[in-house]
């Protein structure tokens, strides 16, 4: 009798022997029947059976399961996008929103979670996860620790949507934070916006997913070193290996300043533990830069990998290759401070992480050169432009696209001029949609026959669908660089409406309706595949046969060529091929550091939070700048003396000096002159930021907006720059200030005659779609003379996109009956005050202010410079029905948007 | 099914001279992209260097790459 026969076994889920001391735990045991349970029902139905692969093995069933709630993540991030530039388009058409502001913001923060992790993620962890095991030859384990790691980053995407089990559903309490949340916004006890503990616990389970993945992949390494031992060691690992290596160390690098800064944040919120804003946010940036280069290596596996598949050559420099790998690991956790050049942290570490950002492009110049490299040789008969090859070559040329901007962003003065812009914007959209994304395409359809066992149905949809991403996500990429170049902050709805403003983002709109109408021709191609494609069989080919067999179901018949290994005998030594790898590295790395000794002098000018020359001039403004939600308090010494909100007063010509504060959020003075230069700090709670600049010599009302998202009233959150003409020049108009631009801040409100102008409030509690509203002017004799303006708040703009009245209810009428019931009034007064420089304000008439009512305001007034409006902030709830509290969301503020300048001249 | 007859099949451009192109026109791209900032006197100063470094780069890039050896 042999061994096996006298072994008691019994017959295990996959239908294979085990003997009974191997018997998996009851848990694992009951987990798996329930699993086969299920499956084996639903494997009857053949819709379920060929897109979830059913009849496969688990570790194939798992990955096809990753990829396909990969897309659908996409799918459901790339429509949240969509909603959001509805909204911006109708803004700048003057159209209406229908759309609260909470709502707006919570669709950018579930685009950039549902995209970043959903989607990229998640299908990195699928695509890795099939590299290493076919890699290493091993046999997957450990399934229901995988099965862990998924289901609980699918869950954190529901966990991070928030309280969504309110009912009625109120989806104003999904999470309007940003994906990258900056502390202190979202804490209770903190901020005047709240988010639901739901939403921190989504992080802490995205984390944990993640954490848990990397740790599976470990495991398998380990498995496989115990199973081959230290000669295993000794062997050529490919390329691939060590980018994949790379990321699991990266992973816990990336994911555990995560979770330390989230939960400390909680804890700050629920257990009242102590915060350091900027603290938290450095260590939350550890984890906010880490994890676009985790991300990054998607793209990068993938040239490494398909790129010699293809062309049937070994990487141009294996050693340079590994090199590159280990530099994007020593580096990538070192360059989070390169988000918080402009708070106020020490100067060596914002020019060290500038050297470091510098350093970085090291590895990708390598990568690249190699990639292109790589290629030199192969005739062209022996290449096929299937959409892998489509795919990899938009993913080299997107990185270098978008790649190239990254060291803009990196100089700590550039900086000045483009944080918080679109510029950021275009550049990791480069990254993402170009790079990331396109990197992510070339491995589906590498490998989705090779896992379905079903060719690809449409080589012209596979066609169609890179046509439509190259246009759609290119259009989108320099739509975005051109706001930039306006001087156009990110996240806003509530932009200036400028004919240039409004092209741009309509041709933005056109490329991202382009990207998603793109990726229609790739469901559709997946779907036709798994249920009508033809049998892909890849016996008697080689792993790399199979691959470009694979890819050929992409290629019109008539362009394929043969996808047969050619056998490769090695004619140019690595001598010479690497000294080509030393001359351009060494080029690089020359002109890194000239870009770093040229952008030194300047850097060190800029951090510790001071912008600007600085310097001691005479009859220096002195200026406390105190910023909360929504609005900003101005306490002014010098020449002149007063208190304003949302308005810093200054003579043409004068310096400023800035001591700035904050409570409940990060805000940033930001004012992106054209004629000089752009004013960009950050102002963090808990720590003080100066700044000092010489007011323009243009006396004038410039617009100075709020640049750090903070809360859903961000977009009225703009302050103005009030520049008076100088003491003996009183009266003097605004006719030089409009001929020359406005120092050309796209920010400066438009300017309206008095007379002839009506000021009516829209929507969002604004007047004439401007915040601030229009300048008017008026010219009057020097004695003083009658000014007069007319100004409307219909009642039908008064609703859930207006700050004026609370929400209390549900009913979308209640704000508006509110109104009636109190008489058509509101208790805020509608101002007219003086500007006078020793005093501050002085109030010249005051009225209530009247809803549905057309009224002229008239006064004498001598030559001057006025506010109008409601120039104190009104409090805002919003608590419909009780609903809002520490589990739900909270959001309170203070808001002022009803206000403008009257400009006096003399006539 | 696997393609029968090489002489039929393949592009005339092979993919070294295909990825050159892809990578000038991305090159144009960003530096299309940074040339507002250089053109602005006011704003230029401080992006000068980095601007500068990343044309170099780029001559230097497509230059090093048509003179390297090929891969064979």
């Amino acid at each position: 009798m042999s061994e096996t026969e006298l072994r008691p076994s019994r017959t295990g889920a996959e239908g294979k022997s085990v003997a009974v001391f191997e018997r998996p735990p009851a848990l694992i045991q009951f987990l798996d029947e329930t699993e086969e349970a299920i499956r084996s029902r639903l494997a009857k139905m053949r819709l379920f059976d060929r897109v979830f692969l059913l009849q496969r093995d688990w570790m194939t069933r798992i990955t096809m399961l990753m990829l396909i709630a990969g897309l659908v993540w996409g799918a459901v991030g790339g429509f949240d996008i969509f909603g959001f530039q509805t909204q911006v388009v109708a803004y700048a058409t003057q159209s209406s929103l229908h759309l609260s502001t909470q709502e707006i913001y919570s669709s950018i923060t579930l685009h950039g979670i549902r995209e970043l992790f959903g989607f990229a993620q998640q299908v990195e962890m699928a695509v890795f996860g099939l590299l290493l095991i076919n890699a290493l030859g091993i046999t997957p384990r450990r399934k229901w620790t995988l099965y862990l790691s998924v289901g609980l980053l699918n869950a954190s995407m529901l966990l991070l949507q928030g309280p969504i089990y309110l009912t009625p559903f109120n989806d104003n309490y999904f999470p309007a934070i940003g994906w990258y949340f900056l502390s202190p916004l979202g804490i209770h006890g903190a901020s005047a916006y709240v988010v639901s503990p739901i939403f921190f616990l989504g992080w802490i389970a995205l984390a944990a997913a993640v954490l848990l993945w990397a740790w599976w992949m470990v495991a398998h390494v380990l498995d496989w070193y115990r199973q081959h031992g230290a000669a295993a060691l000794g062997r050529r690992f490919p390329v691939f290996l060590w980018f994949l290596m790379g990321t699991l160390v990266l992973i816990p690098l990336t994911y555990v300043p995560l979770l330390t800064a989230t939960l400390w944040d909680m804890l700050t919120a629920y257990a009242g533990v102590p915060l350091s804003p900027l603290a938290n946010q450095v260590i939350f940036w550890m984890f906010g830069h880490a994890i676009v280069y985790v991300l990054f290596l998607l793209p990068v596996v993938g040239l490494y990998v398909l790129i010699p598949l293809l062309a049937r050559r070994p990487i141009y420099s294996y050693r340079f290759a590994v090199a590159s790998a280990i530099m994007f690991v020593v580096l990538t956790p070192l360059l989070g401070i390169h988000h918080l050049y402009l708070t106020p942290l020490p100067a060596w570490a914002s020019w060290l992480t500038m050297l470091l950002s510098f350093a970085i492009v090291i590895p990708s110049a390598i990568t690249f050169f190699s990639v292109w490299m790589t290629l030199k040789g192969v005739p062209g008969s022996q290449w096929e432009w299937n959409a892998v090859a489509l795919f990899a070559a938009l993913a080299f040329g997107g990185s270098i696209f978008g790649g190239l901007t990254g060291p803009v962003n990196a100089t700590i003065t550039t900086d000045v001029d483009v944080h918080n812009t679109m510029f950021v914007l275009a550049h990791f959209h480069g990254i993402t949609i170009l790079a990331i994304v396109a990197g992510g395409f070339a491995f589906l359809y590498a490998f989705f026959p090779v896992l379905t066992g079903r060719r690809w149905f449409s080589a012209r949809l596979a066609q169609l669908h890179f046509a439509f991403t190259v246009v759609g996500g290119s259009t989108i990429v320099l739509a975005m660089d051109q706001l930039a170049n306006l001087g156009v902050l990110r996240r806003e709805v509530i932009l200036p409406i400028v004919p240039a403003i409004t092209g741009i983002q309509l041709i933005l709109f056109t490329g991202i309706i382009v990207m998603l109408v793109g990726q229609l021709f790739l469901v559709a191609n997946g779907f036709l595949t798994v249920l009508r494609g033809a049998i892909f069989s890849a016996s008697g080919l080689s792993f790399d046969e199979a691959v470009r067999l694979a890819a050929q179901s992409t290629t019109p018949a008539s362009r394929r060529v043969p996808v047969y290994d050619i056998p490769f005998a090695r004619r140019t030594s690595w001598q010479k091929r690497e000294r080509a790898e030393v001359a351009w590295i060494v080029t690089v790395s020359v002109l890194l550091a000239f870009a770093v000794t040229a952008a030194t002098p300047g850097g060190l000018a800029v951090a510790n939070g001071h912008t600007g020359v600085g310097g001691e001039h005479p009859d220096t403004e002195f200026v406390t700048l105190f910023g909360q939600q929504y609005y900003w308090t101005a306490n002014e010494t010098g020449a002149i003396h007063g208190t304003f909100d949302n308005a810093i007063v200054v003579y043409a010509d004068q310096w400023l000096q800035f001591n700035m504060t904050a409570t409940g959020a990060t805000q940033s003075l930001y004012i992106p002159f054209r004629d000089q230069a752009v004013v960009n700090t950050q102002v963090v709670p808990g720590s003080t930021s100066y700044a000092s600049f010489q007011a323009p010599a243009q006396p004038g009302v410039y617009g100075a907006p709020d640049g750090e998202y903070d809360g859903p009233w961000f977009g009225v959150d703009v302050a103005a720059l009030i520049v008076l003409p100088a003491p003996n020049a009183t009266g003097q108009s605004l006719a030089e200030f409009r001929a020359n631009g406005g120092a050309g801040d796209i920010y400066n409100p438009p300017i309206d005659p008095a007379a002839t102008t009506t000021l009516v409030s829209n929507g969002e509690g604004v007047f004439n779609f401007s915040v601030p509203g229009p300048t008017l002017t008026a010219s009057v004799p020097s004695s003083g003379g009658p000014v007069s303006f007319t100004w409307e708040v219909p009642l039908s703009s008064i609703g859930l996109t207006n700050y004026l009245v609370n929400v209390t209810s549900t009913a979308t009428d209640a704000q508006q009956q509110y109104v009636i019931d109190h008489n058509y009034t509101l208790p805020y007064p509608f101002v007219l005050q003086r500007i006078d420089p020793t005093t501050g304000l002085v109030t010249v008439a005051s009225t209530p202010l009247q809803i549905n009512a057309r009224i002229t305001t008239t006064a004498s007034l001598v030559p001057g410079v006025y506010l109008y409006g409601l120039t104190a902030p009104v409090a805002y709830v919003y608590n419909p029905n009780g609903e809002s509290g520490i589990g739900s969301g909270i959001q309170t503020g203070e808001v002022m948007g009803l206000w403008g300048v009257l400009w006096v001249s003399a006539a | 099914m696997i393609a029968r007859s090489p002489a039929r099949v393949g592009t005339r451009i092979g993919p070294f001279g295909a990825f050159l192109a892809v990578a000038l026109l991305a090159a144009a791209g960003a530096v299309f992209e940074i040339s507002y900032w250089v053109g602005v006197p006011a704003l230029s100063p401080s992006v000068l260097g980095t601007t500068v470094a990343i044309v170099a780069a780029l001559v230097a890039f497509f230059g090093w790459g048509l003179w390297a050896p090929k891969n064979d």
